[in-house]
């Protein structure tokens, strides 16, 4: 039921990864429901993320530029 | 509301005692003790299953397990307008908006306790039935996460054209596998003849449900979909009990009396239409008194016929066969062109002056198709219809005025 989670958290450690980022499309349930409980996952594994929603295009490059730099800036 | 409502020129009305349902009072207790003991479960030594609502519960009646489903806590929630707060807690937990009401208030609920009745009984184990979505699955799970209980998955396919004898066996195959995941739950073995017993329950209250319904055909109807909304929850929760057998049959002889009677539902009943998809629960009054101001009622519906309609499939002699079929052909678990055929039946039988479709947010499958189904309606049978985009839980998503101009707009269509 959370194997997932698991696997997620097993390859943060093994590759020693200090952050992730979810690309969530609008509207898709499978990872809509999932993101809570894998967020937490990572989170107790020590690793940051970074929550991006998008729609049927991305949003502008500047918006993301802004976002992954103060992402990566946190980290 | 009550107020207001007392001010409203319905109010002048005196025959409103007359078109009181009376058998409300009994559905109404009926329920309250259903919850009373469910939440007394853990009292009573009883176990629990979470069941989704198109599911099997036949199996779980049979063998003295308490169904509690949270699509019916999800109405009972909408109707206590206590869903646009509870769905909000959900999205600070991180679920996304887009995700149906039902599943973000009850997972609200779960963790916070909150809700009409402070949050359902917890499960001993949960058993979910993809045939009425894909989001039940990713819903159990959460629960099943949150409460640390086994989770049990039917899979019945989406039918296209027919329901293939490789799907009829692949779904046979897992309602054994659902009895003997049961035995191992509940640690004793099935008793067949309380199963055939429970089945024959079933179908007679299936059947029931379906002439109670069928009384909307009446013109005047002495009984609205909106009506059918509130007394849906038994064919849904106790299906297989001899409780709603018994409340079906005392409901179907008040409609009959009502038509002997010529008393209707709505007061000079004018024209007639068809509901699709999921009651907007927090608006069912507004919407019926705003029907109603134009002399139109809604005979009849797509949502509470879907349980009726398994009816046909059902048979009390093999009942655990039959549930293959009658569970997997549900009204959203097959193409556009099938429903098609069904929306036809309803148009015909309650013979309606147009459709209004409810496009929910939250419940994609019933609502993708929609625009195609309107496209159909219009073609081929030549019958006009109005779209009403919403959601069934999240006030948030309901714009009254724009639902109040388009309904007027519909109207005056229909008037001229």
């Amino acid at each position: 039921m959370n194997a997932r989670g698991r696997y997620l958290s097993r390859i943060a450690s093994e590759q020693k990864i200090d952050g992730a980022v979810f690309l969530l499309l609008k509207f898709c349930d499978p990872h809509g429901f999932d993101y809570p409980y894998l967020k937490s996952f990572l989170e107790e594994a020590g690793v940051a993320t970074l929550l991006l929603e998008v729609e049927d295009r991305l949003p502008s490059e500047a918006q993301l530029r802004t976002r992954f730099e103060t992402f990566v800036d946190m980290l | 509301m009550e107020t207001t409502m007392a001010e409203t020129p319905q109010a002048a009305d005196t025959d409103a005692d007359r078109r009181k349902i009376k058998s409300v009072r009994k559905m109404k207790e009926i329920m309250t003790n259903y919850y009373i003991e469910a939440k007394g479960a853990a009292e009573s030594g009883k176990k629990v299953a979470w069941i989704t609502s198109g599911g099997p519960v036949e199996p779980l009646i049979a063998m003295d397990v308490i169904p509690v489903y949270p699509e019916n806590h999800g109405a009972m929630v909408g109707a206590s307008k206590m869903g646009a707060d509870l769905c909000e807690t959900a999205e600070e937990f991180g679920y996304p908006r887009e995700l149906c009401s039902y599943a973000r208030s009850d997972i609200a609920c779960s963790a916070t306790g909150g809700g009409p009745i402070g949050g359902l009984p917890e499960p001993d184990f949960l058993v979910c039935c993809n045939n009425i979505c894909g989001t039940v699955m990713k819903w159990y799970e959460v629960a099943s996460r949150h409460y640390g209980v086994p989770l049990f998955i039917l899979d019945t396919p989406f039918t296209h054209r027919e329901f293939s004898a490789a799907a009829q066996r692949y779904v046979l195959a897992q309602i054994y596998e659902y009895v003997s995941f049961l035995e191992t739950q509940c640690g004793k073995k099935m008793d067949y003849d309380r199963m055939e017993e429970v089945g024959r329950l079933s179908v007679e209250g299936t059947r029931l449900w379906q002439e109670v319904l069928d009384a909307g055909a009446h013109k005047p109807a002495p009984f609205t979909a909106f009506d059918a909304f509130f007394h849906m929850a038994l064919i849904v929760t106790l299906r297989g009990t001899q409780i709603t057998v018994d409340y079906y049959r005392q409901l179907r002889d008040e409609m009959h009396e009502r038509i002997e009677q010529g008393i209707a539902m709505v007061p000079n009943e004018k024209y007639r239409l068809l509901w699709d998809n999921l009651p907007i629960w927090y608006r069912t009054r507004w919407l019926s008194e705003k029907f109603a101001s134009h002399g139109a009622c809604l005979v009849g519906d797509t949502y509470t016929s879907a349980w009726s309609a398994m009816a046909p499939h059902m048979r009390a002699e093999s009942f655990l066969e039959s549930m293959s079929w009658a569970y997997t052909q549900v009204y959203i678990n097959v193409s556009v062109d099938i429903m098609f055929e069904s929306l036809r039946g309803l148009i015909t039988k309650y013979d309606v002056d147009g459709l209004v479709m409810h496009s929910n947010r939250s419940c994609k499958p019933y609502s993708l198709g929609q625009y195609e189904l309107q496209k159909m309606v219009l073609r081929e049978l030549d019958l006009p219809t109005l779209i009403l985009e919403a959601d069934m839980v999240d006030e948030r998503s309901f714009s009254e005025s724009q639902i109040e101009t388009r309904i007027d707009a519909f109207m005056e269509t229909l008037k001229s």
